[in-house]
């Protein structure tokens, strides 16, 4: 590796440790689109025109297709999102009626695009964005959630670092290429559990505590994208993500929890203090698969207020098959699997802005977003379902180099049952609600 | 700026509005499985017949929290009878009131060692039922009690064995057999379970020494099994003979039946562990102190490299000083492990050899008279081989206390084992008469919470 080259990786590990943040359930699987504010508003529907910095990844293209020689160009901003889930029990486990509840919870993401054009035609980009991000937590007050033996908490934490290279070939057609520095960080908790007849009824106990702590120090991906101007009214535009392998290596701790039991908690603490199992502390990996995406979009502009647009998304989801945990340094334990086994899937996007005045925009959107899990897999890891998104928002130009978005998504998620038909024999209906806002932060200046 | 105020209200509601938290999804009605179709046995009458394993003994007691999961009383559930099994309900059974009778065992969670409740009921809360009771399960009832037992002092044990067993008396109530009464219920469905104790006290019992029940004493014989055995002019009874009386009478109701036979002993837990808490890493030495690890050797009365088994009962004799001789059982050459609590091959090889002569004698007598046969010698087998994976995942076995299947006295299932026992039953009917008896959720007997 050069120098130079190992330096600016360097530099994108470090910032992406610093920023790296979760995400709720947002879109489909654990994607999340939502990296600019104003796209975020109409619903996504944002690869067509693509007109400000988030650009870098909705559609690089739209950077040197919009850039002015000279100028630097920043967006950036907060998405904070509220998660809310709650599963009903069905037969045979845990039961019809049972009722368990997720931890309401406040995810951070965020989004920074910076460019800079270089001349007329050249346009260079970094974005840091979090395409990806997981925190499922089931409330467990007392060990008494009964998915507690599935999972208890699952938390993916994912930073992409993108620099592009964007090209306006000429006033029609531009386009982009880039790559994407992945860095992400994996969290799993669940407990492990041991029937034993206690005299009344065979019950199964919680004896040993489960983390797993894992980090990918830096995988990569590349995107390229493509933006047509057929006139005044249409464009229209493209956008390829490959799909990135992360390899998860860290600790896995094992915490003994006492029953009271003296015959079970002897047999479980032998069972840890065997040196076949490998120690209460010891190496664990696992692997997640992000898919590659492919966005395709169409937007028309009848009049300069107006701007409407429609994208189909393609997500090839079908490479998130299972969460495998290795245990490389024990003889005992086996590799615990979770089978996932996602089909390919898809989302429409429609949305538009209307230019109230020069300086204020009202914008809206709508998404079908149809879910990967098939019903065998749903679970409370990642209770997936197909959502109906509403987006609104706003936009606010205070002079030429400031402009601000404010904008809300409710994310919609349509009812989800496993049919008694999990293949982990965890069954229930969830029912989940995400609130998003976003607000963005323009900033432009040189150039002329 | 009018068009504004209207839109930012329009994001006001529905910020509030999406805000509200999701509601949780309502459960499917929680409906009672039941029976879709007959096929050509009629279920309008249900009773049983047999033994403890009928009667629905958990912890080597009776007690009404254990009845309602009687096998009986799920199979009857499973057709449709609310609450069948519980105090009131269509299909009675002779419940004692909680914690139960004399002897039932409860776990001292400290120790792990199943001990008897200090406070027994002995209540038998519906005596005055006016009615044979549906489940006409009497623990301690051996084959030849079902067509000719009216009372205690009538039954095998009193009569053959020297001591009776009350329950006879309690359960029967002076009216009749356990088959006479079967016929007063006029059933459509008959499940009969027999023969279990003809071996079992045997077995337990370590089969003596070197397989000679007369070699120690309280060690019980085997029911002879045909008229050429050693035994049956002692008893003047035979297995071959009473099985073939029993099914001629089950047969003379006019009822569609279904019969079980009798499961290998060895694979019951009361063989594959001793009591926790005493702690046998080979049968060649005990940890005397659990602090230190310290051992001691054990000494047997029959030859240790013939022994297979220990019993279960073991746990709690090993180490005590008996009689006052001041030398702790099993641990000096004085006091050896007596005969009654180790199974040598020699003798589990016999045991077997009866089993499965009395298997045989059922299924024969059974196939002649059409009667379909659960089989569950093979079932424990199975399940003393590989396991049991329930519906949820959660994988069960026959080991003592934590493979979640036999209760606190390691031969009688716990309601988990008798939900199995149920749909071994429930798989046989539906095979043989066409009919959909809905399986019992065995997940359901395993608690998270």
């Amino acid at each position: 590796m050069n120098p130079a080259r190992s330096l600016v990786v360097r530099a994108m590990m470090t910032l992406a440790c610093l920023i790296v943040a979760s995400g709720a359930l947002v879109a489909g699987g654990f994607s999340i689109y939502e990296q600019g504010a104003a796209a975020t508003a109409q619903g996504g529907a944002f690869v067509a025109r693509a007109w400000d910095a988030s650009a870098g990844f909705y559609n690089p293209a739209g950077l040197a297709m919009y850039g002015t020689p000279g100028q630097w160009r920043f967006y950036g901003g907060i998405t904070p999102v509220q998660s809310q889930a709650k599963m009903t029990g069905l037969d045979p486990f845990p039961g019809n009626g049972v009722r368990e509840k997720a931890v309401d919870k406040w995810f951070p993401p965020f989004f920074l695009h910076g460019s800079y054009q270089l001349n007329e035609k050249v346009n260079l980009s970094l974005s840091v964005t979090t395409p990806f991000g997981l925190g499922t937590e089931w409330e467990n007050d007392n060990n008494t959630y009964s998915g507690r033996f599935r999972s208890i908490l699952a938390d993916i934490q994912v930073v992409y670092v993108s620099p592009t290279f964007s090209y306006k070939v000429n006033d029609k057609f531009a386009a982009g290429v880039g790559l994407d520095y992945v860095y992400s960080k994996v969290k799993l908790e669940r407990h492990s559990g041991q029937a034993f007849f206690n005299g009344t009824d065979t019950r199964v106990y919680d004896v040993i505590n489960v983390k797993l702590d894992g980090s990918d120090n830096g995988s990569f991906g590349f995107h390229v994208a493509a933006m047509y101007k057929a006139n005044e009214q249409w464009s229209f535009g493209v956008d390829y993500k490959h799909s990135v392998s992360n390899k998860y290596d860290g600790t896995a701790k094992f915490n003994q929890i006492t029953t009271g039991i003296s015959l079970l908690d002897a047999n479980v603490a032998s069972t840890l203090a065997n040196p076949a199992f490998g120690g209460t502390k010891q190496d664990g990996s696992t692997k997640v698969e992000f898919p590659n995406s492919f966005v395709v979009g169409a937007a028309y502009k009848p009049n300069s207020k107006l701007s409407l647009e429609a994208d189909f998304c393609y997500f090839g989801w079908s490479v998130f098959e299972e969460v495998e945990i290795k245990f490389p340094e024990s003889q005992i334990l086996a590799t615990s699997v979770l089978e996932e086994n996602y089909d390919n899937t898809w989302q429409i996007r429609v949305g538009g802005e209307y230019w109230v005045s020069d300086k204020f925009a009202v914008r809206a959107g709508y998404i079908f977003d149809k879910t990967p899990a098939p019903t065998e897999t749903v679970n409370p890891l990642l209770p997936d379902a197909d959502r109906h998104d509403i987006g609104l928002g706003i936009g606010y130009k205070l002079n030429n180099q400031l402009n601000l978005d404010v904008s809300y998504l409710s994310v919609n998620f349509t009812e989800r049952s496993t049919k008694s038909r999990n293949v982990d024999g965890y069954d229930g209906i969830y029912k989940s609600h995400v609130n998003l806002f976003a607000v963005g932060i323009g900033y432009a200046f040189g150039g002329q | 700026m009018k068009r504004l105020n209207f839109f930012l209200a329009g994001i006001l509601t529905v910020a509030l509005m999406a805000g509200c938290s999701p509601d949780y999804p309502s459960a499917p009605d929680d409906e009672l499985a039941r029976i879709t179709t007959s096929g050509t046995a009629d279920f309008t009458r249900f009773a049983v017949a047999g033994n403890s394993l009928t009667a629905g003994t958990q912890n080597n007691g009776l007690s009404q929290q254990f009845q309602v999961n009687s096998y009986g009383a799920l199979i009857a559930r499973q057709l449709g009878i609310a609450d069948a099994g519980t105090l009131g309900s269509e299909w009675e059974q002779p419940l004692v009131a909680d914690p139960g009778t004399s002897g039932i065992l409860t776990l001292d969670f400290a120790t792990t060692k199943p001990t008897p409740v200090t406070n027994p009921s002995n209540n038998f809360i519906n005596l005055a039922l006016a009615r044979p009771y549906d489940n006409l399960g009497i623990p301690s009832c051996f084959l030849y009690d079902f067509l000719n037992t009216k009372d205690t002092s009538e039954s095998w044990t009193k009569t053959r064995l020297g001591t009776g067993n009350p329950l006879f008396a309690t359960i029967l109530r002076g009216i009749g057999t356990q088959f006479t009464q079967l016929k007063a219920l006029q059933p459509t469905f008959v499940i009969w379970w027999e023969g279990h104790n003809d071996i079992l006290g045997y077995a337990t019992s370590g089969a003596g020494l070197n397989g000679d029940f007369q070699g120690i004493a309280g060690v019980p014989p085997y029911t002879p099994l045909n008229s050429a055995d050693p035994l049956f002019p002692i008893f003047g009874y035979n297995f071959n003979d009473g099985v073939a009386r029993s099914l001629d009478s089950l047969q003379a109701l006019g009822a569609d039946a279904v019969i079980g036979n009798i499961p290998d002993v060895t694979a019951i837990a009361y063989f594959t562990a001793l009591y926790p808490g005493v702690t046998f890493p080979t049968k060649d030495s005990v940890v005397v102190n659990a602090a230190t690890g310290a051992k001691a050797a054990v000494y047997y009365q029959e030859t240790k490299d013939s022994i297979q088994f220990l019993c279960l009962g073991l746990g709690s004799a090993i180490g005590a000083d008996s009689g006052g001789t001041g030398i702790p059982y099993g641990l000096h050459p004085a006091r050896p492990v007596g005969g009654q609590y180790t199974l040598t091959f020699a003798e589990v090889r016999n045991i077997q050899t009866i089993i499965t002569s009395y298997n045989t004698s059922i299924s024969t007598a059974a196939a002649a008279r059409n009667i379909p046969v659960a089989d569950f010698y093979a079932l424990f087998n199975d399940i003393k081989t590989s396991g049991r994976t329930l519906d949820n995942g959660t994988v069960v076995n026959a080991a003592f206390l934590s493979g979640g299947l036999f209760s606190l006295d390691g031969v009688h299932p716990a309601s988990l084992g008798y939900a199995i026992v149920a749909n071994t039953f429930i798989d046989r009917i539906n095979a043989f008469y066409g009919s959909a008896i809905p399986r019992v959720n065995e997940a359901g007997f395993v608690s998270v919470q």
